[in-house]
């Protein structure tokens, strides 16, 4: 077999940048499973531990007694449970995972990762750079940032998408707190839209549930029929059961600042994404009868209050006026049909002034 | 009575005790999805497909399906070695007898061991990166993202030109990695990241 050298190359260049062959060289080939059970350790440590109100969070692993936190410090504090590291507090924090499970902390103590890394695999992430990396014996590897996760070790699943769905816009949704939201705005002051934004919010929507929610297929922009798109759909595996989201935005989108809004969409938006999503649900069912289908519209929610295209900032009061101007659907699908969930508003927050 | 498949009812059990203890519980696609990835590591490691000992196909929404595994869960669960989780539907979870049966199987089972290692490793893949990358990965891997434009539903046959891609890539991973790790750990994860970061290059 001819091997493909632009394939090798590739590889090459995607080892290079990992984290698991730079520990497995650096500490030995046999370490994959104590890896395994240190990036484990870090899941069951972000499952309890208030990490954003520390500036760094270092948790490392020795692998020889020169490494050991106590050799560091003139004493540490051992803790079994890991429901004890909750109340902890402090500017920084230094765990140190024992082979036996049993973790040993010391706060407001910054570990030069220097005087451990010849024996130890090192964790670190920095609040103020938002960044996660692992360390070898000379080298580093910064870990992808993952939008709404504590940390590329902790990432939540779903098992139900209505969940998934109102945790996307607590969490991610309501401050843009991810690149494709982020991107969605004509500027940084968050008020208005850029012109057409629809498939940006679907690229964020579906990136989100992809990775997260089990046992499904997540895949944007479906053919329901030859002349209905859906915005997303989702299949369960082995399961008779499918959803169809439907995404609309309202607010206003501009493309030039003074000139005139590219877009306009209010409440008669949403109204309209209502119709045409039970007009799709009609439809999936001369296609699909044998699926137990159910129709999510989604609507992302931009509006401002007092803007014109010259608007720069936003006032508090103007900005969050639509915050709680819950849509009243008439008809009203929801209680109709059964296929129809109840609507979803994400209200996405601007930058405010006061 | 089903007719059971030794080393199918030994993989269920196996990642399914391996998803328990990092994510609760696990379903019929999961352990589906895990039996597969496991079996392409096993390809990796230059093992022939026929010894995995039972095939997979293609479900109507792309994802890998073996009728061995399916029996198996339902076997498994009928005789209540698992028990399918109250909360929601699709989801099962070990009773006491079903760990007491697993133990059992390893210890006097020797001649499936060597599975256990293609096991581990996809398992111990969702201990290294996100859940979502592996998942993303395998379904865009060169067979089974084929097998989604075509009619042929079965995976992994020799005849079948997407898996000479698959052997390609893996002879290009293997070359690119110099054979310096014995742990395929490194294999698994740099191709599951190569994946996810070119789903387009190679198919």
């Amino acid at each position: 077999m001819i091997i493909d050298q632009r394939q090798v190359q590739y590889f090459k260049a995607v080892a290079a940048e990992q984290y698991v062959p730079m520990i497995l060289q650096d500490y030995g080939g046999d370490k994959g499973d104590l890896l395994a059970f240190f990036t484990d350790t870090i899941t069951d440590i972000y499952r309890h531990l208030q990490y954003n109100t520390f500036k760094t969070v270092t948790i490392y692993t020795a692998l020889a007694e020169e490494s050991f936190l106590s050799r560091h410090v003139p004493s540490t504090i051992v803790i079994n449970g890991y429901e004890n590291l909750s109340p902890l507090r402090g500017d920084s924090i230094v765990i140190e995972v024992k082979p036996t499970g049993e973790l040993q902390y010391l706060i407001d103590f910054e570990l030069d990762i220097g005087l451990v890394r010849a024996n130890a695999i090192s964790y670190r992430f920095t609040k103020a750079l938002e960044q996660e990396v692992i360390f070898g014996k000379a080298s580093e590897r910064r870990l992808r940032s993952i939008p709404d996760a504590d940390s590329y070790f902790a990432i939540q699943t779903y098992k139900d998408l209505d969940v998934a769905l109102e945790d996307y816009s607590t969490k991610l949704a309501r401050h843009s707190e991810c690149a494709h939201l982020r991107d969605v705005w004509f500027d940084e002051s968050r008020i208005f839209f850029k012109a057409r934004p629809e498939h940006i919010l679907r690229d964020s929507l579906t990136q989100f549930l992809k990775g997260r929610v089990r046992n499904s297929e997540v895949r944007p922009e479906q053919i329901v029929d030859r002349t209905h798109p859906v915005d997303i759909k989702v299949t369960w595996s082995l399961a008779p059961h499918l959803a169809l989201i439907e995404i609309k935005w309202l607010g206003k989108s501009l493309m030039q600042r003074g000139k005139s809004f590219k877009q306009i969409y209010n409440r008669q938006r949403a109204l309209d994404g209502a119709k045409q999503l039970s007009d799709y649900l009609d439809e999936n069912r001369r296609q699909a009868p044998v699926k137990t289908t159910k129709g999510y519209l989604v609507i992302y929610d931009g509006r401002r209050w007092g803007c014109n295209s010259t608007t720069t900032t936003v006032t508090r009061v103007n900005g969050l006026r639509y915050e709680n101007d819950n849509i009243i659907y008439d008809p009203d699908y929801h209680s109709i049909r059964s296929d129809f969930a109840r609507p979803i508003r994400f209200f996405l927050e601007p930058i405010m002034t006061g | 009575m089903m007719e059971s498949n030794p080393d199918a009812i030994f993989d269920c059990l196996y990642i399914g005790k391996r998803l328990q203890r990092k994510i609760n519980d696990f379903s019929m696609y999961e352990i589906q999805f895990f039996s597969y990835f496991s079996c392409l590591l096993s390809l990796y490691d230059g093992n022939p497909v026929e010894s995995w000992n039972y095939s997979f196909i293609r479900t109507e929404f792309g994802s890998p399906y073996s009728i061995e595994i399916h029996k198996s869960i339902q076997i498994l669960t009928s005789g209540e070695f698992l028990r399918e989780q109250k909360d929601i539907s699709g989801y099962y979870a070990f009773t006491p007898k079903g760990v007491e049966y697993l133990n059992y199987f390893q210890a006097a089972m020797q001649s499936i061991s060597w599975r256990k290692k293609y096991l581990d490793t996809a398992c111990t893949s969702i201990s290294l990166l996100p859940y979502g990358d592996i998942k993303e990965a395998i379904n865009s891997e060169p067979v089974l993202n084929s097998a989604r434009h075509s009619q042929k539903r079965n995976l992994l046959l020799d005849s079948n030109p997407a898996t000479k891609v698959l052997y390609s890539q893996f002879k290009a991973l293997r070359t690119a990695l110099e054979d310096k790790y014995t742990d395929l750990i490194v294999p698994a994860t740099v191709w599951i990241d190569a994946l996810n970061k070119e789903k387009n290059e190679f198919v």
